[in-house]
This record gives structure tokens, sequence and C-alpha cells, in this order.
């Protein structure tokens, strides 16, 4: 476990370094956050609800999905290919180390510092312009544990698509046609209740739900209590043991490429 | 008429005396603490057309930056610059019609395109007409047969094959000028040989300057009639290839085997016993290249080599003895020395 | 000029055959591009019509409006997508060195190093362009004359010249910054934005948009001249000319960074 950790301490200290990038990054988040503000403004007009939700509640999600989404963006997948691609991979298949598992470790040490650096500032603001609307209790201890499980899953959905790489160099299209693919389906772009009824009731049974509207719902939605905590997070639970396992299975079949291909 | 003509050409480059992190590189935008490096110091020469000129130095002695000023990617800080006639800086696009540059390592072929391809690309950019395209072409195969390689993507090709296509495509629009950076390096000898003789015949049937930059002396001593050494941005020889070895043609260096061989320690040995038979000059020198090799520079129109010899001998054990002439990088060596001061 | 432009016409046409016969070796990379681009170009109209099933206006403009000003915008992105995708390596080339190969040729040196990359799957994104601006064209029952089709054409000009313009000044940092690749991811960003109609915005970000980092100037006003006419200020018309300043002070920039480069090595 030691030696995980400090391959997570590694890319952390990495990432610290990165301050001009994080400038820029953080300043990208805003502007999105902007046009979102202006976007929804709009949409609402003068409504006051629509589908059940305040305009303010709107606007917190999905700003809280957008951050959410640069933090779990740690190009995981262009880290596999490069790898492969270079046939670095071979030297960690000999280490000790799980490949799978030091790859997460690796990709948590930059998931936590775009936390620190983007997500808490832009939710501690987020919390202090509209802390009346806001939940804040036992909802932000459930969060914490959804948060990790959403960030697993997207892991392991952005490890899948790197292993792609043993089959195709053409990364950068599955990598999109993915990336459209979670946000459209998981609620980071519209929430899922804006959705007609006969595909919401589809989207509720997807995975991609569980990375971002799960965590975040929980964070925000003040019609939840301690049942539908507990049942979001079961369901989260399951989607990442589900997805572990195929992600093992696919591992086994796209590593026997190299055994067949030669060095 | 000289074709290429530099007089008092000096380049400063103002270096940032950068400052740590992120608050010092804020305050290095406005900063006014500049250190002053001296790139090209005052240099100053003639190249007549079809001259083959050796260029050489070490590294960092400012020969890319001169280069760079003759090629017009570099305004000079001051002194005067004429190649072809023209001030290289000004009106890049004429210039660079009249030359060919091979510099550094990547190729300026397309990579992923045929070999013919490039040369039909470069027809066209360098608006070559077909007649003398044609000539070029006929004369690039007879001397080193790049039918052959007419098909095959650049990005196919050894090193070897990729340095004879990128030195043809430098000569293909029949410029008068050719500035040929490193071209051998890399290079196993027969095809050192097979490009040296390449770029030999085309300045000879076209009278073609040349300007070579490289380290490697095996060139400099097939091509060149004229070298001019340049460091730390001053010219330290600017002439005949031969004079150089009138000057240190006397120069042999004894290579001993020396048992039992204790690296630093043996040579200081060697060098306090000769020096106090023979005094300290420049005419003798001690150093090691190889591990159980002590070389013995003599100059022998000075000094009795064989007695020199004889005098190790009888105080160190000698397995093994070989007399070899003195190399250009020796020389060169020398002269940073102040050989010629 | 007009020999120049053969010339360069000539030069253009001759490295793009072989660079795309070189590339459709690589059957797979082009379709699976291709799809890619597909999908990120049609998650807007997805996300719009979800949008739509809920309210029958964004900021007073209709469902068949708002498909106008995307398609518009699809298409005036998509020349800088297809010839200057070789931005996003300037900053490579220069820290190592190779750059300095663009400046041996008789060549405009922008011309010959955007020259060197054909982004294929650009054509992807013209392909549904054209397809969401004939839709919303047909559901808002506009008629495309000669004339009309003309003015389409040079706002499309003008407007593809702006996004050509910011996304190479934000690359041109790559001369000064060794870390610039955010300000180009940001720019790139920044571009997306314009498929909005500018009114959603307050005053700071409509001025923002419309006079510093113009981007209203890409899709939505120049959209202004086929959609409401009769209510459009007569500025939209000079868009074309907005592109046409903006790529001046592009080029100029980029001349600025060329001229101070020098290459590693001494």
């Amino acid at each position: 476990m030691k030696r995980y950790l400090h391959l997570t301490k590694n890319t952390y200290m990495v990432g610290l370094v990165w301050r001009f990038n994080a400038i820029f990054t953080v300043l990208s988040n805003l502007f999105y956050i902007v046009v979102i503000y202006f976007l929804w403004k709009n949409i609402y007009g003068s409504q006051a609800t629509l589908r059940e939700m305040t305009f303010p509640q709107t606007f917190i999600y999905l700003a809280l999905t957008s951050s959410l989404f640069v933090v779990f963006k740690t190009f995981v997948d262009w880290q596999i290919s490069r790898d492969i691609i270079s046939g670095v991979i071979t030297m960690d298949l000999i280490k000790p180390l799980d490949y799978q598992v030091s790859v997460l470790f690796r990709s948590a040490g930059f998931m936590l510092v775009q936390l620190t650096l983007i997500a808490l500032p832009t939710l501690v603001i987020l919390l202090v312009v509209f802390h009346a609307q806001m939940p804040i209790g036992i909802n932000l201890l459930f969060f914490a544990i959804s948060l990790v499980l959403a960030y697993l899953l997207s892991f392991m959905i952005d490890y899948m698509v790197g292993l792609t790489s043993f089959y195709t160099q053409s990364l950068w299209g599955i990598s999109t046609a993915k990336e459209i693919i979670v946000l459209v389906l998981s609620g980071a772009l519209i929430p899922i209740r804006f959705f007609p009824d006969a595909l919401r009731n589809v989207l509720v049974y997807l995975p991609f739900q569980a990375i971002y509207n799960a965590p975040i719902s929980i964070l925000t939605d003040p019609i939840l209590r301690t049942p539908d905590y507990l049942n979001m997070l079961g369901i989260q639970l399951l989607w990442v043991i589900a997805i572990l396992v195929i992600s093992r299975l696919f591992y086994a079949q796209a590593i026997k490429v190299l055994t067949i291909a030669g060095g | 008429m000289s074709i290429i003509e530099i007089k008092n050409l000096t380049k400063h480059f103002k270096v940032l005396n950068r400052r740590e992190g992120l608050l010092g590189a804020a305050r290095d935008l406005f900063s006014t603490d500049y250190k002053m490096i001296k790139a090209v110091d005052d240099i100053s020469f003639e190249i007549q057309p079809g001259e083959i000129v050796g260029y050489i130095g070490p590294n960092g002695a400012g020969k890319s930056t001169t280069i760079k000023m003759m090629t017009g990617i570099l305004k000079p800080t001051s002194g005067m610059i004429l190649v072809n006639g023209q001030i290289p800086y000004k009106n890049r696009q004429r210039n660079v019609q009249n030359i060919g540059v091979i510099f550094g390592q990547r190729t300026q072929l397309w990579w992923d395109l045929p070999v013919i391809e490039s040369f039909k690309l470069l027809k066209e950019i360098y608006r070559v007409d077909q007649q003398t395209y044609d000539r070029q072409m006929g004369m690039f195969n007879e001397l080193s047969n790049l039918k052959a390689l007419h098909s095959q993507a650049v990005r196919s090709l050894s090193l070897g094959q990729r340095m004879l296509c990128d030195i043809a495509a430098s000569f293909l629009h029949n410029p008068r000028i050719v500035f040929l950076d490193e071209p051998t390096i890399g290079l196993d000898v027969s095809i050192k040989a097979k490009i040296r003789d390449l770029i030999k015949e085309l300045n000879r049937t076209q009278n073609t300057t040349i300007i070579l930059t490289t380290h490697d002396i095996g060139d400099v001593e097939a091509l060149c009639s004229r070298i001019i050494i340049i460091d730390q941005g001053r010219v330290l020889y600017d002439g005949d290839i031969k004079r150089v070895h009138q000057l240190f043609g006397g120069f042999r260096t004894l290579k001993a085997h020396v048992v039992p061989f204790l690296g630093d320690e043996t040579v200081e040995q060697v060098r306090r016993v000769l020096e106090d038979c023979y005094g300290q000059s420049e005419n003798l020198t001690v150093r090691s290249r190889e591990t159980g090799w002590v070389n013995i520079t003599v100059n022998q129109d000075k000094m009795p080599l064989l007695e020199v010899l004889n005098v190790a001998m009888s105080n160190f054990e000698i397995k093994d003895v070989q007399i070899v002439e003195i190399t250009l990088e020796s020389i060169i060596r020398r002269l940073y020395d102040g050989a010629l001061k | 000029m007009l020999a120049t432009l053969k010339h360069y016409s000539r030069i253009y046409i001759l490295i793009e055959a072989q660079y795309i016969k070189a590339r459709m070796q690589y059957r797979a990379d082009f379709i699976i591009s291709s799809i890619g681009m597909i999908f990120s170009n049609v998650v807007s109209v997805v996300v719009f019509w979800v949008l739509f099933q809920t309210v029958p206006l964004l900021a007073g403009w209709t469902f068949p409006e708002i498909l106008f000003i995307y398609g518009f915008y699809l298409l005036a992105v998509s020349p800088a997508q297809i010839f200057f995708d070789h931005i996003w390596s300037l900053r490579w080339h220069l820290i190592e060195g190779t750059f300095i190969k663009y400046y041996f040729r008789p060549l405009n040196m922008m011309f010959y190093y955007m020259s060197e990359v054909f982004d294929l799957k650009g054509l992807a994104q013209v392909i549904i362009g054209i397809s969401v601006l004939v839709y919303a064209s047909i559901q808002l029952h506009i008629v495309w004359s000669f004339w009309r089709i003309i003015s389409l054409l040079v706002a499309l000009f003008g407007a593809s010249l702006v996004v050509i313009s910011l996304l190479t000044i934000a690359s041109s940092a790559a001369f000064w910054f060794m870390n610039a690749y955010p300000i180009l991811s940001l720019a790139f960003k920044l571009r997306e934005y314009s498929q909005y109609p500018m009114t959603i915005f307050g005053a700071f970000f409509r001025i923002l948009f419309t006079y510093l980092i113009p981007i209203g100037w890409i899709a939505f006003y120049p959209s202004q001249i086929f959609l409401r006419p009769s209510e459009a200020s007569w500025t939209v018309y000079l868009s074309p000319l907005v592109g046409i300043a903006l790529f001046i002070l592009a080029y100029r920039i980029w001349l600025w960074g060329v001229d101070g480069y020098t290459g590693t090595g001494s």
C-alpha cells in the first residue's frame, strides 16, 4: 500500500508545480460557469421552477458537475495510450505492482491537485453565495463517500478507454465519444430531470449517472433524506463492482495482444 | 567578387537572469537585470565563389549563430554581412531562393511522402524549370543512384539514405551557396565516403560555394581547402588547411602502453620525468585519452622524438608503443591554448 | 498578385493531395476520428433539443433559430479545424528547435507551417454543419437566392477568419512562454461558447465577447443577417471586416514571434 501511496504523492507534487496550468484551468472553469449561469437564467426566464428545480438549484448543480468534470479529468486514457505505444507498459508489467491499481494511484495524485486547486475554491464560493439554498448536514459525509465511488467509476471507464490502445491508435475518437456519452447521459450537461420521461427511466439504470448525478444530488438536493442517500450509494457501489469486474476482464483480454505481437 | 562578405560582425544576446518561483517569474516580466552574451564577437572574412570552407569550432563557439546570420534568420547586433550581394535578413524569401541549407538533424523533406514527391514539391516551390530539374535529378542519379529510393517514404529510409536525399534536395534548385551542418554525423564510413563524393562532385560541376560545419575531421580533410576556426565568438584561424599542417605537421603523438597503469597518477609521473629532462613547453604534452595508454605529444621539429621515447622507456615499464600523426582535433585544442598567438 | 495566388494554390494542392493519400492508408483511424467528431458535434443538437422540450424559447430565440446559429458556428470553425490544426504543435517545434526548417524555403512561413497538417476529421464537421443549417433553413422558411448564398459565404469567410485569428494568437504565445498550452486550450474552449446567442449575457460579458474576445462574431452576429434582418443592427454586416482586421492582427503577432525566434544551439 505504501508503494502505491508513493505514486500518489509524486503526481501530487508535480501537479502543484503546474501553477500556470492551474490558473488557466480555473479561469476556463469560471468562464464555463458564467456561460451556464446566463444560459439557464434565460431558459428559466420568468419561471420560478422547471421540472421541480429552481434556477439556483439548477445552476449550483451544473456548476458543481462542471467542476467535478475538471477534477475527474486526469488523462488516464492518454497516459495508458502513451505507455502502450512507447512500450513502457512492459516495464510496468514486470514490477510487483498491479497495473490498474498503480495507474489509479498515480491518477489520484493528479485528481487531488485538481480538487484542492479548482473544485474546493469553487465549492466554497458557491456555498458562500448560495448557502441558503444548499443543504448542509449529514449529506456532506455521504457526499464524500459518493465522491470516492464516483471517481473510481470515472477512472475505470477512462482506464478501459485507455486499454483500447492495444487495438487501435485512434484514441482521440474513442476518448471524445466516451466523454460525450458520459457527459450527456450522466446528467452533467443537463440535469436528468430535464430529460423526457421515457429517456429518464433509461438513464437511471445506466452507470453514468452514478458518476455525476449521484454525488452532486447528494450534495445539493434538499429533498433527499438518509434513506435516499444510502440508496444512491448502494447503486454506485454496485456499479463500481460491476465495472471493476468488466475492466479486469477487458485487461486480461487486451494484454494478450502483447504476448501475440511480441515486444 | 566575394560571394560572402562579413566585416566586424557581432551578435549579442540579452539573457535574463531568471528568478525562482512564481513570484520571481512575474517580476522577471519587468526586470532589467540582463546578462550580455557575446555569441559572435567582431569576426570578418570573405568567401569566394566555388570555395568549400570548413567552419569549425567547439559547441557554443558561435558557429550556429553565424550560420543563422548568413541565412537571414538572425539580425546582427553590428557589423556588415552580405550574401550573394544582398543583406540576408532583409527579404528572407528572396535570399533563400538562392541558397540551400541543411541544418540540424531533422529532415527538410516531407516525412510521409515518397522521396520523388518531395523533389517534385521542391521543383514547384523553387520554380525550377523542367530542363534544370531533369539535369539535376539525372546528376543525383549518376552520383548516388537516387532513383532506387524514389518511391520510398522518407520515414522508411536509413539515416544515411535520408542524408543523401537531403543533400541532393538542397542542390536541386542550383543554388549559389549551400550551408551544410553536420552532414555525416552518426553515419558509417562507407556512407560518409559516398556523401563526401557527392558534395565534392556537385561543387566541381556547379561551382557551388559550400560552407561546411562539422566536428568530423575526416569531412574537413576530404572536402575543405580552407578552414575557419571559431571559438567563443572569435576567429582563431582562417586559412589554408595545408598551413595548419605545416605549423603542426611536425607533431607526433607517442602512445605508450604503460604498466602498471594507475590513471592520472601514472600520467603525472610520466609528465614529471619528461619535464625534468626537457622543461615545460608547448612542444611536449602528456595526457591520457584511453585507459592504459599515455599520450606523449612531441614537436619533432624542436625535440628529438626517439630520445624522448628512450627516457620514457628507461623510467617506466612500457609494453607497447604507437606513433601517430597529430589529429586536427588536437591541433584545434592547441589553437585554443594559444598556439598561434 | 494573381500569379502568387496561383503559385501557392498549386503548392498547397500538391502537398495536401500527397498528405491525404498518406493518411488514408490508416482507414480505421479516419473512421474512428470522424465518429468522435460526429459525437462532439451532435451533442449540442441533443442538448438543445432536450432543453426545448421544456421551454419554447431561449432568450427569445426559437429552436430552429438556435439550430441555424449552431450550424453556422460549425461551418465557421471548420476552416480553422481543417487547415490550421498544426497550431497545436507549435510549442513543440519551438522548444525542440525543429521550427527552424520553416525559415529556409522561399515560402510564406505561416503558409508553409500550416500546410503540414490537413485535419480530415474536420470534414465530418462540415457535413454536420451543412445538414444542421439546411434543416434549420427549411424550418425557418429561409429562401436561398443566389445573392443570399453569396452573402452566407462571405459571412462564413469573415467568421472563420475570426476563429483562425483567435486560435493563432493564442498559439503564438508559445513564442514567448514555455508553457503556453493552457492559453490555446482556453481559446479553444471559448470558441465553443460562440454557439449561444449573445443576448443571454449581461452587459459586461456582452461587451467582453463583442469587443475584447470577439467570439460573438463567430456565429451569432453574422447569423443575424439571415435570421432577423429587419431587427439586426447595420453593424452585423461588418462581420467580414472584423474577421479581416483580426486576421491582420494575428498575422502581425505571428511575424513578431517568428522574427524574435533564435532557435536552439549556438
